[in-house]
């Protein structure tokens, strides 16, 4: 005969541990990296719109760098190359690979949210922006008051795909050694031979995180919406 | 909010139809597909060197896929027609669903034989015994085990290499500072030369290439001390009594056969020198060229080892043996 389901190994000891605590690992690994993500791609967009040209330059180098080189290889990089060039009290620390993994997977995500919010505040009609100037604003008062609030809510959209893809890419992380979600349902599977089931409770776990964020951001939108503005009523 | 149910309701319904599916196949034996359609599906690793990997040219080759090819020869007289072979390259980490699923119809690699692989699949008798054993780098005074107090160890993800050293560091054999998880041995090697690593454990014959494969190999070390054995079978799907009988008589024959019987096939493989020694088997001819004394990745055939091959053979093939329909 085929294969032989066994679906407990899901719930037995110690697998469920393993499981829960790549559940939580993922968690965190892509929550931190989000917050750096949009930390840096808030940044980085914003710059990417002023009217000055090194600042432009610069974001637009950052972008380009982050966004055109596959993430896998980012992270061989980061994780591989720099490490033993800093030295080797960091190519030998013991959490290396999650703070590896936090750090790539983080400026590789600001590069696409910057992108994300760069559209956002440019399609900000021109005239919102000559208003501000014109009632005497500075350049960062507008897009304080202005540009940043009214352009922040057109991207809540895109910034959920982007959300939900930094938990979806943080499986990556397994290929440096951290055991996330995917690492250790991979374990399981070499440990039990088991991998299918293990891989669909990942599949599972994945499908609760990327429900609960759309839920979530669906609730950040509904609480920014103004009303009279981008189909607010 | 949207309603998601019937997005669940699929899921399911996915799930149900891969596992009805999958018990679904496997109800009729290999040699009777091949006899039907006259292609086999053999896999193989890309980067198990010497046994199964993917050389400079691209081909896949190695000491068990010169197995295959003289498999295969066996199996065209066995089904008397042509036979086409489709090599079929995989990760090692799904060996077991590929085989399982009847992606491939027989694994012939360096896969070791564990009890939790053998309740999903079946493994030839054993054509091989590894140990998993460790290489550091040369002159840093790690000789042994009990030199790699404090040490950084890693080992490959998804490996039983790995699932043997995290079980002797939990029982306190040895007490490395960190244990480190590689993707690809490859990568593993790396490591150890960047000393991110102080000592990669893996197989004895894969430490071997990785060494041999280095700039400088003799600025790395094989320590031959074992945390744990392995014997090498090929795998096949559960419960395919007639392949796996075939492939044990297959290797049998290999053990028993001079090598000066096959010199045709055999030049096929480019093995003719290795049968100027009168005294060769086949199996012997072939472990020459990939694990002699001459080549890159040379292991020598331990005692142990040369018992377990004597233990295998199976007496009185020739009734069976090829020709039995």
């Amino acid at each position: 005969m085929g294969y032989q389901f066994d679906w407990g190994v899901i719930v037995r000891e110690p697998y469920w541990h393993w499981l829960l605590n790549g559940f939580i690992k993922t968690l965190i690994l892509g929550s931190i990296s989000w917050g750096i993500a949009l930390f840096l791609g808030l940044i980085i967009g914003t710059i990417r719109t002023l009217p000055l040209k090194l600042a432009r330059a610069i974001g637009k180098t950052y972008v380009e760098f982050f966004r055109n080189i596959p993430l896998l290889v980012q992270l061989f990089f980061w994780y591989y190359v720099i490490p033993p060039m800093v030295g080797q009290w960091f190519n030998r620390m013991q959490n290396l690979p999650w703070i590896m993994a936090i750090f790539g997977l983080g400026v590789y995500t600001a590069s696409r949210v910057a992108e994300h919010f760069r559209s956002g505040l440019n399609s900000v009609p021109k005239g919102q922006r000559h208003a501000g100037l014109s009632t005497g604003l500075t350049n960062f008062q507008l897009y304080r008051h202005v540009i940043i609030p009214y352009g922040f809510r057109l991207m809540i959209p895109p910034i959920t795909t982007e959300f939900l893809t930094i938990f979806k890419n943080s499986a990556l992380a397994m290929t440096i050694g951290v055991l996330e979600l995917s690492g250790q349902s991979y374990k399981i599977g070499t440990w039990t031979f088991h991998s299918f089931e293990s891989i669909t409770a990942a599949v599972g776990g994945y499908l609760i995180i990327g429900f609960t964020v759309i839920v979530f951001m669906g609730w950040v939108e509904k609480k920014l919406k103004i009303p009279g503005l981008l189909g607010g009523e | 909010m949207k309603n998601y149910k019937p997005l669940l309701v699929l899921f399911l319904v996915g799930i149900l139809s891969v596992s009805l599916a999958t018990t679904a196949i496997g109800q009729k034996g290999v040699i009777e597909k091949v006899k039907e359609t006259g292609v086999i599906k053999v896999g193989c690793r890309e980067a198990a060197r010497p046994f199964a990997y993917v050389n400079e040219k691209g081909d896949m080759v190695g000491f068990s896929q010169d197995m295959a090819f003289l498999l295969v020869e066996k199996l065209e007289e066995r089904v008397g027609r042509e036979i086409k072979v489709k090599q079929i390259p995989f990760a090692g980490a799904s060996r077991v669903p590929v085989v399982a699923q009847g992606t491939i119809d027989i694994e012939m690699g360096s896969s070791t034989w564990t009890a939790p692989r053998d309740d999903v699949l079946d493994f030839s008798l054993p054509f091989f015994l590894s140990e998993t054993v460790f290489m550091v780098r040369a002159g840093e005074g790690i000789d042994s085990l009990d030199d790699l107090d404090g040490k950084i160890v890693g080992s490959m993800r998804a490996t039983t290499n790995l699932k043997s050293l995290q079980a002797v560091v939990d029982r306190g054999e040895i007490n490395p500072r960190n244990v480190v998880v590689v993707e690809t041995h490859a990568r593993g090697f790396q490591a150890l030369k960047t000393k991110k690593v102080d000592a990669y454990f893996t197989d004895t014959s894969l430490l071997t290439g990785l060494k041999a494969e280095a700039k400088n190999p003799e600025d790395y070390k094989i320590v031959l001390e074992s945390i744990h054995k392995e014997p090498y079978g090929w795998m096949m799907r559960e419960n395919d009594s007639e392949l796996r009988d075939f492939v044990n008589n297959f290797l049998t024959w290999t053990l028993t056969t001079d090598c000066s019987e096959e010199l045709d096939t055999l030049s096929e493989l480019g093995i003719l020198d290795e049968c100027e020694d009168s005294s060769f088997t086949i199996f012997d001819a072939i472990y020459d060229k990939w694990m002699g004394p001459d080549t890159a990745t040379s292991i020598p055939r331990t005692p142990v080892y040369n018992h377990l091959l004597q233990g295998i053979i199976i007496p009185d093939i020739g009734e069976v043996w090829p020709t039995k329909d």
